[in-house]
């Protein structure tokens, strides 16, 4: 069986775990638990008769105050950076989260994850917004953990790519 | 070659003539600037040089040391520089080298350490000490190595190999599969917490430090770490040194066996899976049973010192990982008959499960410590549901019955079989709480072998209550037929016996008014076929019927069977048998009379 690290990334309550928890419980919960250390869950999926298994490694969320470990980044096959469009802030912490994610890990792919769509974007928010970084990403994914919209497809991008 | 070339002071001008022309012939000879000479000389000079280098390197060296000081930097800058530009590949090509050598270090390490605990055994007198002398000396061998087999008792239930950098699972085999931790996230949660003891621990040192033993309450989790791969080993017990080395060997081969798919390794562990047999070998136990002291085992001091080198902080690590895993596990159960579980998650260093259960079935706790779970971990949250599961249904109508002493019930896969004695209206009641049970309808329940006892203290509205159900019952019922047949199957008359037991149930009750309540039974068939035949075979169907009940009990007296012919309804189905009773007999004149 194949199998693949994902690491979860970005700045402090953007969704990082309530993301991992629908996706492998299907569930939401609108409490806040902030996230301490690293927590690891995995998920197997299939397609077309092959199953990849993840291991997915949702961290805690790097700010200023909280460093961030680059060993947790070590063999990943792929990273989200996770931002939360209720907060144009998230998105600035995003792009720095990823700098330093880049240099920890040059080879693994880099999915950008706009998180929360079910709630009104901040003023500030454009999509257009995002164009000057798209290119540094595989793909870019508009979720939110709360309806479950399009977090199985961010989870099968990483496992099978484009398709 | 100096005295030639240098001239001498105070010579004379032929000498200097001399020197001129001898310069010509050299230069013919030779060459401008020795063009000639300079390759054979070169080649010369390098067959005799390289005859009396490392000689003339000793000679040097040791006249006055300079060779030393020249080399010994040159080569070190250059061996650090390979280092720097090659360091995976020399650390690994090396590791199965200072393996064995690490690996004699700590057997060293072990062997010294037994050795001083014989030592404090040995001072020490105790009956048991003596009982083991004398044991050892029986067996003729060292009572320190007695003791040492004494107290190594072991067993390796698990191994695991790593992929140091994405901790992800290569290969495992396990004693025993159903008990086997969760592989793949225990992998990847001790490379977290190794990656988390690495920065946590080493941030001034260069050189990472790592796990080597994780304790839990159930297993100890022993750790080598190799350059690309990790073992672990998953023990209950005290692995003695020979293990830890044959532990520390299978990493070293299987580093070496690999070589090549562990260095393009990109997911795929089925490369790996040819491993197996190797584990398998070190899947080791030793059960002593001549020491045998479980508390003793925690007060050994080792795995303290060992423990108290992972730091408080992993502590709370190794605990999150026995609730990851607790919480799979949960996740992984099979439900008992009554119970559902909703969702089991993990808060705050506890995990919760919500539940269904129906009241009939065992209580959440039980069935946690049946499965060997600390219901002490656990939070249950429970809702009441209704099961309609089999065996739900079963427990509920049995434990009805078992209300009433002088009944015995018989459990069979999808039937209750009723036996012993009631009186009719306990057996109303009981039926009325059966009836109520949902699902009840997919059990049979049996009761050819109950006796029911007319009950003479009756009131008059349990008295018409219990004849009203009699009546619902007979009436109800009906047999059909096969195309053309008149015979009665083994189902069709067991139900017979059945309904026979109802009819006599009723005549019971009734006795009391002096009249017997007379039952019709009415055959018929379908439209098919010769009418004055078919209302002949409905006439055999009748007869049929009447001669099974007859032989169940029945009074042939209060039965009267007929055949009415055809059925005038659309469908095949016509081919049956009712029954009816007779209204003057039910509830006649004579009691309204009373
Ligand atoms: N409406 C809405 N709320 C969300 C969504 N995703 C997360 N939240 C809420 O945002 C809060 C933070 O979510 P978490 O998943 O804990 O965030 P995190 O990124 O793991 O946070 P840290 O672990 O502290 O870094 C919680 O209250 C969630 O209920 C979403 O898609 N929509
Ligand atoms: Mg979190």
């Amino acid at each position: 069986m194949i199998q693949k690290k994902i690491c979860m990334l970005g700045p402090t309550g953007v969704g990082k775990t309530s993301l991992v928890k629908q996706y492998v419980e299907g569930i939401f919960s609108e409490k806040y638990l902030t996230s301490i250390g690293v927590k690891i869950d995995k998920k197997q999926v299939e397609r077309n008769g092959s199953t990849v298994q993840l291991m997915l490694w949702d961290m805690e969320g790097i700010d200023r105050y909280c460093g961030f470990n680059p060993r947790y980044l070590r063999g990943a096959s792929s990273f989200f950076i996770i931002v939360d469009q209720t907060r144009y802030q998230s998105l600035v912490e995003g792009i720095e989260v990823y700098q330093l994610a880049r240099e920890a890990n040059p080879k693994a792919h880099a999915v950008l994850v706009v998180n929360k769509v079910d709630l009104p974007a901040t003023s500030h928010w454009s999509r257009s917004e995002l164009e000057p970084y798209e290119n540094h990403f595989a793909n870019v994914f508009y979720t939110s953990a709360k309806t479950g919209e399009s977090v199985e497809d961010m989870f099968e991008f990483v496992a099978f790519g484009e398709s | 070659m100096d005295k030639q070339d240098a001239p001498q002071h105070g010579e004379d001008d032929s000498s200097k003539v001399a020197e001129a022309s001898l310069d010509k012939v050299r230069q013919l000879l030779f060459g401008q600037d020795d063009r000639y000479l300079a390759p054979s000389v070169d080649k010369q000079v390098r067959q005799s040089v390289s005859g009396v280098v490392s000689e003339a390197l000793i000679e040097r060296e040791r006249k006055d040391g300079s060779v030393n000081k020249i080399l010994v930097p040159l080569v070190e800058r250059s061996i650090d520089r390979s280092i720097e530009v090659n360091r995976d590949k020399i650390v690994g090509s090396l590791y199965p080298l200072v393996g064995s050598l690490v690996r004699k270090a700590v057997s060293a390490f072990l062997v010294d350490f037994v050795e001083k605990t014989n030592n404090i055994i040995e001072s020490s007198f105790s009956v048991r000490g003596a009982m083991w002398r004398f044991r050892a000396w029986q067996a003729g061998i060292r009572y320190s190595d007695y003791v040492a087999a004494q107290i190594y008792q072991y067993k390796i239930d698990q191994l695991l190999i790593i992929h140091r950098e994405t901790g992800t699972l290569l290969v495992s085999v396990a004693a025993d599969e159903s008990k086997a931790q969760d592989a793949d996230l225990l992998s990847s949660m001790l490379v977290a917490i190794n990656d988390f003891v690495a920065d946590a621990i080493t941030q001034s040192a260069s050189s990472e430090s790592s796990l080597h033993e994780v304790k839990t309450d159930a297993v100890t989790l022993q750790i080598k770490v190799g350059p690309e791969a990790i073992l672990v080993a998953a023990v209950v017990g005290k692995l003695p040194p020979d293990v830890q080395v044959k532990l520390q060997t299978t990493l070293e081969e299987f580093h070496h066996f690999y070589n090549q798919p562990l260095a393009a390794y990109e997911g795929d562990n089925s490369e790996f899976q040819s491993a197996q047999g190797v584990l398998i070998d070190c899947l080791v136990s030793d059960k002593r049973e001549a020491y045998r002291k479980p508390a003793g085992w925690k007060k050994i001091p080792v795995w303290l010192l060992l423990l108290a080198l992972v730091g408080f902080g992993c502590v709370q690590v190794y605990q999150n990982i026995e609730l990851t895993l607790l919480t799979n596990k949960l996740r992984d159960l099979d439900n008992p008959p009554g119970i559902i579980v909703n969702r089991v998650a993990e808060n705050d260093g506890q995990i919760h499960i919500s539940l269904l259960r129906d009241s009939a079935a065992m209580s959440a706790t039980a069935w946690l410590a049946e499965k060997g779970i600390d219901a002490n971990k656990v939070t249950i949250s429970e809702r009441p549901y209704l099961s309609v599961e089999p065996a739900i249904v079963q427990q509920k109508a049995s434990q009805l019955i078992a209300e009433i002493p002088t009944l015995e019930v018989n459990l069979q896969s999808d039937s209750l079989l009723l036996s012993g004695q009631l009186s009719s209206q306990q057996w109303l009641a009981l039926n009325q709480s059966l009836q109520k049970i949902p699902g009840i309808d997919a059990l049979t329940i049996d009761s050819r072998a109950l006796k029911i006892s007319a009950n003479q203290s009756l009131d008059v509205v349990q008295r018409e209550a219990l004849i009203q159900h009699y009546r619902n019952r007979i009436t109800q019922f009906a047999v059909t037929f096969e195309v053309d047949a008149s015979q009665l199957n083994a189902t069709q008359l067991a139900h017979l016996g059945d309904l026979a037991q109802d009819i006599l149930a009723l005549q019971a009750i009734l006795s009391d008014t002096g009249s017997a309540p007379k039952i019709l039974i009415i055959g018929s068939s379908d439209q098919t076929g010769v009418a004055s035949k078919n209302k002949a075979l409905s006439a055999v169907r009748a007869e049929a019927v009447k001669r099974a009940l007859v032989e169940q009990g029945v009074p042939s007296a209060s039965l009267i069977a007929t055949g009415i012919g055809e059925l005038p309804i659309d469908n095949q189905s016509g081919r049956m048998v009712l029954f009816t009773l007779f209204p003057q007999s039910l509830l006649g004149a004579e009691d309204v009379e009373q």
